[in-house]
């Protein structure tokens, strides 16, 4: 609204006040009218800030003085109760009026501040949620690449062996087999351990796939914990050939109420990471004891580097690799995430700890026993 | 083809790639040792001195860039590093290192026998006696004492740099040289950053000993990494 708009108003509002007292002058006196024009001096200043609160108190002054001060009709004020009145209304008029016009200003100034104060969250918020897609994005193209060079190590370290093998054997239109059939040998071993391991590759993908859709089906039955433990041991003969397994089985936690190809393969993924992790030469105890009456745990402890106590419940996470391994070690992190699903959908837990020597790693999982079914 | 008992130093923790390298390089006639650990290898290679070493670049114990400045700090052995495609910055910081060529992996028995036997040849040649003395290598006649080239029997002209740039090239031969070593062995070390004074001078200097030089017969390109020298075309 223009300012000589809200003049305008606030002055004809005071006068349609006079007039509207005039109308009831015989039932009003000056005090009654005194208050009755206060408060719309008040209104005013409210509605139209100081300025024209200032107008509607000088005009409400005046017009109190002429039409209802004795003597009445004139400017003039006679006796001291009249002047009293006259000087408590003009005061009460221009004070209320301008802390009033002041407490509205106040008011629109915070009201300001509040849209202020609102448009800069919004754009706090929008700001966060900018940057938070930022950062899941960045973390989604780093999850990528790290993926992308765990495939490319995975499948392309047997790659290489068979790709060198196979080249080694066709050179020289196959010489190498006639004239040291011993290597030749050797090189179709490995040309055969090398496919298993990308065929064991694939497979570890579809399992995360099936556990990931809950498609995996147990089929518990009582099994042997040692014929499990030399199952998974096998798979990595050759691996393990560098460095010593011990096998301790309890003799209360011989037995296990379980999928026994399954937890075979929650063994292997444990053994694999245990092999990857530790030196060569090193130690790897795998170990077996009852926990209560109803399971039994199994517990594979390595001389590796261990792992970090914050990072004990992510190695679980799929594709999750520990920063320091990511360049050194081949893997895909998708070995544990396996094991603790197999793990999980026998109704048991696993978890990390300290090897008992403090030296490297100990991975325990939980199966249930097989009481008094000890029988294959 | 056999290598009459040449050495040959294996590192990779790789134990099926490891195996498949022994095979391969013993059926064509050289010795070889191997182990799966870096640091195992420093003491090894000091103990066995080979003629040639090949080592992967990633392993757990010790990267292949540090094995080979490590190497460096004691044996003039060439160096091939094994290495997977993505590792173009490591290459380049493994030949900076010391490293003498790589081999991307998965690779081919007979490219990589035919990079160890280069490497070794030349690790036999001796090298030129020193900066006065005439040397032939390949199709290349070089005399110091006179800055004068011939290339197949014929002179050809060259500036001082380019002269320059020729003679690192042929006291280097079959080795991978990065831009960096490149420059900062002809133009100093303050020249390392300045890679475009290299291309104009490799351009120059192909023009004027390479048959066709848009198909270079010896100086060939390594993409990303630098430049190998062949002196036979």
């Amino acid at each position: 609204m223009k300012k000589s708009a809200s003049y305008f108003l606030s002055a004809a509002t005071i006068v349609a006040a006079l007039l509207l007292l005039l109308g009831v002058h015989a039932h009003v006196n000056v005090a009654a009218a005194g208050l009755i024009l206060v408060t719309v001096v008040t209104i005013c200043s409210v509605l139209w800030g100081s300025g024209p609160g200032l107008i509607a108190a000088l005009i409400g002054v005046t017009g109190l003085n002429y039409f209802f001060i004795p003597p009445v009709h004139t400017f003039a004020i006679a006796g001291t109760e009249n002047w009293v009145a006259f000087i408590v209304f003009a005061c009460c008029a221009l004070v209320v009026g301008q802390l009033s016009a002041r407490a509205q200003d106040r008011l629109g100034q915070l009201e300001e501040e509040q849209a202020r104060a609102k448009v800069l969250h919004e754009n706090l918020q929008a700001a966060l949620r900018e940057a938070t897609n930022a950062e899941l994005l960045r973390r989604s193209e780093s999850l990528k690449s790290a993926l992308l060079d765990a495939v490319t190590h995975d499948i392309r370290t047997p790659l290489t062996s068979i790709k060198a093998s196979v080249t080694a054997l066709l050179a020289d239109d196959g010489e190498l087999a006639h004239a040291d059939p011993e290597s030749s040998k050797e090189l179709l071993q490995v040309i055969d351990e090398e496919t298993d391991r990308l065929n064991r590759f694939t497979e570890q993908m579809v399992e995360l796939a099936k556990l990931q859709s809950h498609q995996l089906v147990v089929q518990p039955e009582p099994s042997s914990v040692q014929e499990i433990v030399e199952a998974a041991a096998s798979c990595l003969e050759d691996r393990l050939r560098e460095r010593t397994l011990e096998i301790s089985i309890g003799e209360t936690a011989s037995h296990v109420r379980a999928d026994a190809k399954l937890i075979s393969e929650v063994m292997y993924n444990i053994l694999d990471n245990a092999v990857k992790y530790s030196p060569v030469g090193s130690r790897i105890v795998v170990s077996t004891t009852p926990d209560g009456s109803s399971s039994t745990v199994f517990r594979v402890e390595d001389e590796g580097p261990g792992i970090a106590t914050d990072l004990r419940g992510q190695v679980f996470q799929r594709f999750f690799r520990a920063p320091s391994s990511q360049r050194a070690v081949g893997g895909l992190g998708m070995g544990l995430a396996i094991a603790q699903g197999i793990v999980q959908a026998h109704g048991g837990k696993i978890w990390i700890e300290d090897a008992r020597s403090h030296r490297g790693a100990a991975v325990c999982f939980t199966v249930p026993a097989a009481v008094g079914e000890q029988h294959d | 083809m056999t290598e009459n008992g040449a050495k040959i130093f294996v590192v990779d923790d790789e134990q099926q790639i490891v195996r498949v390298l022994k095979r391969a390089l013993e059926a064509a006639g050289f010795a070889v040792q191997s182990t799966l650990s870096a640091k195992n290898a420093l003491d090894a290679i000091q103990l066995w001195t080979p003629d040639v070493v090949i080592t992967d670049l990633a392993m757990p114990d010790m990267d292949g860039i540090e094995l080979c400045r490590k190497i460096r700090e004691f044996s003039q052995v060439p160096i091939v590093v094994l290495s997977v495609k993505g590792d173009e910055q490591a290459k380049v910081q493994a030949l900076d290192s010391g490293a003498d060529d790589y081999v991307t992996k998965p690779f081919g028995m007979s490219e990589l026998l035919a990079r160890v036997r280069a490497l070794h040849r030349r690790s036999e040649r001796a090298a030129p006696p020193n900066n006065e003395e005439a040397f032939e290598i390949g199709d290349f006649l070089i005399e110091p004492h006179l800055r004068r080239v011939q290339v197949r029997g014929k002179e050809v002209r060259l500036t001082p740099k380019e002269y320059d740039l020729l003679l690192y090239f042929a006291s280097n031969a079959d080795r991978v040289l990065t831009h960096r070593a490149i420059l900062a062995a002809v133009w100093g070390t303050n020249s390392s950053e300045q890679g475009e004074y290299l291309r104009v001078f490799v351009g120059q200097l192909r023009k004027k000993i390479e048959k066709n030089p848009s198909t270079p017969k010896y100086i060939k390109t390594e993409p990303w990494i630098g430049y190998r020298f062949e002196s036979a075309s």
